[in-house]
Order: C-alpha cells, then structure tokens, then sequence
C-alpha cells in the first residue's frame, strides 16, 4: 500500500492519506528520491521518496517487501507527473479566487465609502468637536435642510442594499448547493421592495416609472430573488434614458409569471445579444461611455434566475424603431423578462 | 384582552390585528438585534429580547409562540454544545409545537450540513435578511396558529392523518364552539365533543389557539 504526503515549503501538511503522525514527522526529513531505512516506529523496513516542485513538496512511502527500488522510483515519477497537473489546477483555482474575492473587495469599499461619504456631505467629519452635543448638532443640520437628509437616507439605502447583495452572491456561488428557501411571496411586493432603493436614481433621471397592478404570488427563495432584482435596477439606473418612462408589466401563463419591464435603454448591438449573459461581459456601449463595471452582472443574475426555477430573457429593439441619440448616446427600446414560477 | 365580547357569541376569525395582539414572540440573542423593534413597530406588540435562557422552563420561553434563536452566543448558561444550535434541539424537544427559527451571520449554505439543531428549526434566516422575510415568517406561524380558518384546517389534516377521515370545517367550527362555551380545554372533553378515542394531538391544536383569548 503505498502512502503519500504533500507539504508545503513551510512543511505544513496539505494532504496526506497517512494516518501515523509520528511517521509524517519522520518522512518530511527524507531528501531523496529513494531510499529504504529501517523505521524507527514500526521496526520494519520502509522505502521513501520525495518529489520537489518550487512550492510543493511530494512524499510517498511504503512498508510493502516487494517493492523494488525500481517499481518505486515509477511510482514516484507517476505521482510527480500528477503533481505538475494539481498544481497547474492549483493556480488556476487561486486566481479565480482571488479575482472573486477582489471583485468582492472592490465593491464592498466603493458601496461603504459612499455610505459614509453620503452621512459626510450631511454631516461634516469635523461637525463633531468635542464637548457638543452631537444629537443636537444633527438635528440641526436636518433641521435646516430636510430633502438634503431624505435624499442623503435614500442613497445609504441604495448603498446598504447593494453592499447586501454582494454578500448574499457571494454566500450562495461559493457553494455548490447554495441555500435556497422557497415559499409563495407576493412579487408586486417584492418588486416594490428592491425597487425603492433605486427609487432616487431613477427620478434623478427623471424617469417616470409605471408599474402594472398584479395580485399574484410566485416561488421563489427572496434572497436570490431580491438580489435579481436590486441588480436590474442598478443597471436601469445606470443605463436608462433620462426622460423616460420605464414599464413593468406582469404576465401570467401557465405556471410561470414574467416581469416585463420596458425601457428605453444604451443600445446593444444585435452581434453581443448572444454575450449578455457570459461572465465578465459588459456591452460596446457600455464600455465605450465607460459605464460598464464590476458589477454582479447578467452571468450571476442568469444563474440565480435558474436556482430560482425561473429564466432571463434579454429583447433589444423591440418595437424595430430607428435608434434615438441623447448626448450622442444611441438608445433602443429594450425589454428584460425575468420569468419565475408560480 | 376580550375576544368573544358576548359569552353566547360564535367563534369568530381573528383578523391580522387581533393576531398581532395575542402572539407571543421571543428572540435569544446576546446582542442588540433592531428587527426586535421593527417588529414591535409593526405591530407585534408582544415581541421581547432575552440575552439567554437562564432555564429551558422560564417563563419568557414558555410563554412565546415563535421563539427566534441567534447561533452564535446563546446557550452558554446551559451549557449546551455547540451554542444556540444545543439550545434549539432542547427547546424543540420540550416544546415541539413552538415555532424555532434560527438565525446567524453565518454562511447559510455552510451551517446546513453540520448540525442536527439546524434540521430540528422550523425554519433558518440570515441575520442580513430584510424585515420583510422576518415579518413574512411571523405572520405565517402566528396565522397558522390563531386563525380560526388555519386552525380548523390543522384539525381536519390532523384526523385524517390520526383516524382516517375527513371531518367538514362547518362541523368542526361547531365542535370548537361548543368547546369554547364549556370553557374545558383538556383532552379529554376534547375527544368527547370530537367524539375521539383519543384527542392529545387535537388538543395541541386546540389548547394553543384558545390560550390566547382566555
């Protein structure tokens, strides 16, 4: 039976499929690539080799009598070739972690520095000097300017939300079952709920925004759902034309319910249709206005869609009508349909 | 509070206020947890904070209908394994028709594998989970067990599975009215007025919806 043992260069183990420590102690000395000595723990001869990479180092050992210098330096050889394999994998894994764990980063600090940047604008820093009363202070500050302290409320809202929905993406693609708790919720509600955050951004842009009635509820886990949802409105948000008017329509067919929702939106060329939905993908336009970024994107948002049972469909020029300019920004009217079940 | 205003009176559905008013829900939590005052501010007037269970027997957990437990910090003066998750097994053991959530900062995907306590819950929350999902689970439990609808309807589930057949709501509505008038709740009168060999797990039902109102 043959043992093996991989070490970093710290000689911490990583894996090992040996169960004796006193053993691993004793292996992590050898420096050959074969070598038979009599062990100190088991009083039987044991045959022992090391494969060395720049950071790994690879151990096999074995108590079995037939084995011959020969057959074991094979075995060595096989392992090492294996190793070159588990490391190339090694660094590929690491580097889509840390690409993950940065993007998190990333935007974890630009959503926090808004945060306090906002409360700031209000409130500046050096506002709280020593000896006052701080809520007193604030609330003259608000006092004096009501809508600035609305406004300043709306967009830590935004921000808190955005932060959330980074954390629960995270949570839920980290793992390959991701925790999903489905029941019956009103979607109009729903909706309603993760739209009021960007509510602001929106009539900035003096968008009017009108949503249909519907009574009906969907299954749906809320998590992944609200997390949808915050994401297509911080990109409507982001993307929509100033002076429009953005639809959400409910459909019914069957077992499913779509949310429609209709917009005026930076135009996407028919050829990158097929690429919406690919990771790290952000649209000519987009990238050529510079408005294209880190965000969740459409990749994560098709992928919940389905954890969710449902589907993304993403419709461009849908009316077939000649495409707008604003600012020399091109706009179509688009449709993104999120289907879910009922 | 006076439910039935009139002692003659029908059993009457409660409607969500009067729901409000009569549930009882208690979180464990050794830290400040503002969805405690979310909720009063909804209208869950009876909803209280422990920082722990001194006793699995005090009266704050006997008395609550939904009890929200926090994983993390919870369940030390008892010394139970592993935290809150030790607490949840004990409180479900002593009290199986009590609602359990269990909430925590936790990776939900994460802690759903390694510890029974999670399976016993009724249901898991993310402490970063929005108000709403907190409220929805509180309404769905104190529904299920003060509404007169969703109480007649956990009857008829109950003696089908128990006794294997279907009893009508207009007669079961009738059987708890007259319940209600003699004012005995054991089990015994329960099986009578069901005509019931048994009436135990009738009575789980039945005791808990009334508690509210006497």
């Amino acid at each position: 039976m043959m043992k093996y043992l991989i070490t970093n260069k710290l000689g911490q183990i990583i894996v090992s499929n040996s169960d004796v420590q006193e053993i691993e102690t004793e292996i992590i000395h050898c420096n050959s690539d074969c070598e038979r000595i009599l062990c100190k723990y088991t009083n039987e001869f044991r045959r022992q080799g090391v494969h060395k990479t720049e950071s790994y180092n690879y151990y096999l050992y074995s108590y079995d009598k037939k084995l011959t210098n020969r057959i074991f330096k094979f075995y060595l050889d096989a392992f090492s070739i294996l190793a070159i394999h588990l490391e190339k994998d090694l660094i590929v894994q690491k580097s889509k972690e840390s690409q993950k764990t940065r993007r998190l980063k990333h935007n974890l600090i630009t959503h926090s520095s808004n945060i306090l940047l906002e409360l700031y604008k209000l409130f500046p820093q050096d506002y709280f000097r020593n000896g006052n009363n701080h809520l007193d202070n604030i609330k003259n500050i608000i006092e004096k300017d009501i809508s600035k302290a609305a406004y300043t409320y709306l967009k830590i809202l935004k921000n808190s939300n955005l932060m959330k929905a980074e954390f629960d993406v995270y949570e839920m693609l980290e793992n390959e079952n991701p925790y999903m708790d489905f029941s019956k919720h009103p979607i109009h509600k729903v909706l309603l709920l993760t739209l009021n955050p960007f509510w602001l951004d929106l009539v900035e842009r003096n968008i009017v925004i009108d949503i249909d009635q519907y009574h009906g509820t969907v299954t749906i886990d809320y998590k992944s759902v609200s997390v949808i949802l915050s994401h297509i409105f911080d990109n409507m948000s982001k993307y929509i034309m100033p002076h429009s008017t953005l639809h959400i329509l409910f459909k019914e067919e069957d077992e499913k319910v779509q949310i429609q929702m209709e917009m005026t939106s930076l135009k996407v060329e028919p050829t990158e249709l097929k690429n919406i939905f690919t990771e790290n993908y952000s649209g000519h336009w987009a990238k050529k206005l510079d408005l294209g970024g880190d965000g969740i994107g459409m990749y994560v948002i098709q992928k919940l869609t389905r954890l969710n049972n449902g589907n993304v469909y993403f419709e461009i020029n849908v009316d077939n009508k000649d495409t707008i300019f604003l600012n020399s920004k091109p706009y179509e009217n688009n449709r993104i349909i999120i289907e879910l079940k009922k | 509070m006076i439910f039935w205003k009139k002692r003659k009176s029908v059993l009457k559905e409660r409607n969500l206020n009067e729901i409000k008013s009569v549930c009882k829900i208690l979180f464990i939590d050794d830290k400040v947890f503002p969805v405690v005052d979310i909720l009063k501010n909804a209208g869950w007037q009876n909803t209280q904070r422990i920082k722990d269970a001194e006793s699995i027997d005090q009266t704050e957990i006997r008395e609550a209908h939904i009890l929200f437990v926090d994983i993390q910090g919870v369940g030390k003066k008892l010394k139970f394994k592993d935290e809150g998750l030790g607490l949840i097994i004990a409180l479900k053991e002593k009290y199986p028709n009590k609602k359990v959530v269990v909430y925590s900062a936790e990776d939900q995907g994460k802690i759903q594998a390694f510890h029974a306590g999670i399976d016993k819950a009724d249901k898991r929350l993310s402490k970063n989970a929005d108000p709403y999902q907190f409220q929805t689970v509180v309404e769905n439990y104190a529904k299920e067990a003060f509404s007169l609808k969703e109480c007649i309807e956990r009857i008829k589930q109950q003696i089908l599975i128990e006794f294997g057949y279907t009893l009508e709501s207009e007669k079961i509505q009738k059987y708890l009215n007259t319940i209600y008038l003699k004012k005995d709740f054991s089990a015994k009168n329960i099986a009578n007025v069901f005509n019931l060999q048994n009436g135990a797990s009738l009575a789980n039902i039945i005791q808990l919806f009334f508690t509210a109102s006497l």
